[in-house]
């Protein structure tokens, strides 16, 4: 489950001529660590939802890769 | 008596002699409550209503039984079945335009696309549908080519401009590229009808038609790009853009993409805060319409180009744009954008509700060159588009799927 979410921070990452990440630390800050903005929290979403059914945003503020994985996981 | 109508696949036609028979068949009954698949029986049962002074209702052959609740109230109303009496035999061609004629106040109930899911009532009588019918010996022998739902308003006006003249009315909505090659070609069509999206399907052209005289473009935005591929194909047709609503039927005609305000309009047509608005009076009388001081909204963006005489490009419609985090986009902007890149054939906007920002845009891509990459597309739109219009997520696809009407789809 966290190497497809490190791929698709990674295709949001490229999108953005970001470097690539070699792996996710769970205290990561989706803002401030892997540098998504609104938008690309967003497609974030978007492709977490198509990958695991799951909307991580549903009911409210997610900030840290932790923090999906417990959504995810729930 | 001629061909009627053409429905190219299965490649069926039928002729004005078989309408007539039809008509005349003993016992004949009609439903004044239409929704068939058959293009036939759907202009044939219109024709008997309006021989009958008969109300009709029509509606499309994809309606969901929610749809079709909202439109009828009664499901069971399609089962309704009217015995057909002719006012006046009918065995000619001239019988069977005059029975239609002497029908002015006879009405038809159509039911526009709705953006907001449920289908929208409009009603018109015999004199607001025939508006911008043109008859004469310039159409004698003509073809017509339909892209148009032939049960909306356009298709509608199509058939009847058709039919006045004795023209056969080929069916094309629906069909696919080879088929509609095949058939300008098979029935030599002469005047085609359809929306940008139509003609978009179309491109690349497989070969020159020489013998197409007008072709006509509504329902969408307009763009010269078209107008150039429509050119090299059809080197000796008129091109129209044609501005219509289902309110209203016809309003302006246009050779590229300004539409000039004639002087019978000139008081009829305003344009207030950048929107199109109409005179009541032009409008076909349906309860659902809602005017503000006798001036009913079109919901268009326009563009003004001049004042006097007041002329005008349109823009959008409003009810299109898509909201992604407060920002308004248009998808026909980033559809143009995307078709400019030289392996693009064609593109598809379209929201995809989100949690973070409401929407986020999606598009579907027909690409021309099969190296073409999502990253290509992605910097190709960044050079002319703001962040928050750019697609963030891109599927790659063999048909670029279009709505009831033949316009471009935004649902996902």
């Amino acid at each position: 489950m966290k190497e497809k979410l490190l791929e698709i921070v990674n295709i949001i990452r490229d999108n953005k001529q970001l470097a690539r990440l070699e792996n996710l630390n769970p205290k990561d800050d989706l803002r401030t660590d892997l540098g998504l903005d609104s938008l690309d929290l967003a497609e974030f979403t978007v492709r977490v939802e198509s990958e695991f059914g799951v909307d991580v945003f549903s009911d409210g503020l997610v900030n840290s890769i932790d923090e999906v994985l417990f959504k995810l996981e729930k | 008596m001629g061909p009627f109508l053409v429905e190219p696949s299965p490649g069926k036609v039928t002729t004005y002699s078989d309408l007539v028979k039809w008509l005349n068949a003993p016992g004949q009954f009609f439903s004044p409550f239409v929704k068939t698949e058959s293009v036939f029986l759907l202009f044939a049962n219109v024709i008997a209503s309006l021989v009958s002074d008969y109300p009709v209702t029509i509606l499309d052959t994809d309606f969901s039984p929610a749809e079709i609740k909202a439109c009828l109230g009664e499901p069971s109303a399609l089962d309704v079945k009217v015995k057909l009496r002719l006012s006046r035999p009918i065995s000619t061609f001239e019988d069977l335009i005059e029975s239609c004629r002497a029908k002015q106040n006879w009405r038809i109930t159509l039911f526009t696309s709705g953006t907001a899911g449920i289908p929208k009532k409009v009603e018109h009588t015999f004199a607001s549908l025939t508006r911008e019918v043109r008859t004469g010996a310039k159409y004698e022998g003509a073809v017509w080519g339909s892209g148009y739902n032939p049960t909306h308003i356009a298709g509608l006006q199509v058939f009847f401009q058709a039919l006045m003249n004795h023209n056969c009315y080929v069916n094309l909505f629906g069909e696919d590229r080879e088929v509609i090659f095949d058939a300008l070609e098979r029935y030599q069509i002469t005047h085609l009808s359809a929306t940008p999206s139509f003609y978009r399907l179309l491109i690349p052209f497989n070969r020159v038609y020489s013998h197409l005289q007008r072709l006509s473009s509504g329902g969408e935005k307009f763009s010269l790009a078209i107008k150039n591929h429509l050119h090299e194909a059809f080197p000796n047709a008129k091109i129209l853009n044609i501005y219509a609503s289902t309110e209203a039927g016809t309003l302006f005609a246009a050779r590229g993409e300004v539409f000039e305000v004639k002087s019978r309009f000139r008081n009829l047509v305003k344009i207030e805060n950048g929107r199109l608005l109409l005179a009541d009076s032009l409008l076909a009388s349906s309860s659902e319409i809602v005017l503000a001081d006798g001036w009913y909204d079109t919901g268009d963006v326009v563009e003004v180009v001049s004042e006097d005489p007041l002329s005008f490009k349109f823009v959008r419609r409003e009810s299109e744009l898509i909201n992604v985090g407060g920002n308004r986009v248009d998808p026909n902007e980033v559809e143009a954008i995307l078709r400019n890149h030289p392996q693009v054939r064609n593109a598809r906007v379209f929201p995809k509700a989100n949690s973070v920002l409401g929407n986020i845009l999606c598009c579907e891509i027909l690409k021309s060159d099969e190296h073409l990459t999502e990253k290509d597309l992605r910097e190709h739109l960044s050079k002319s588009l703001q962040n928050f219009k750019v697609p963030r997520i891109y599927t790659f696809v063999d048909q670029i799927s279009s709505s009831r009407t033949g316009k471009i789809s935004r649902s996902k």
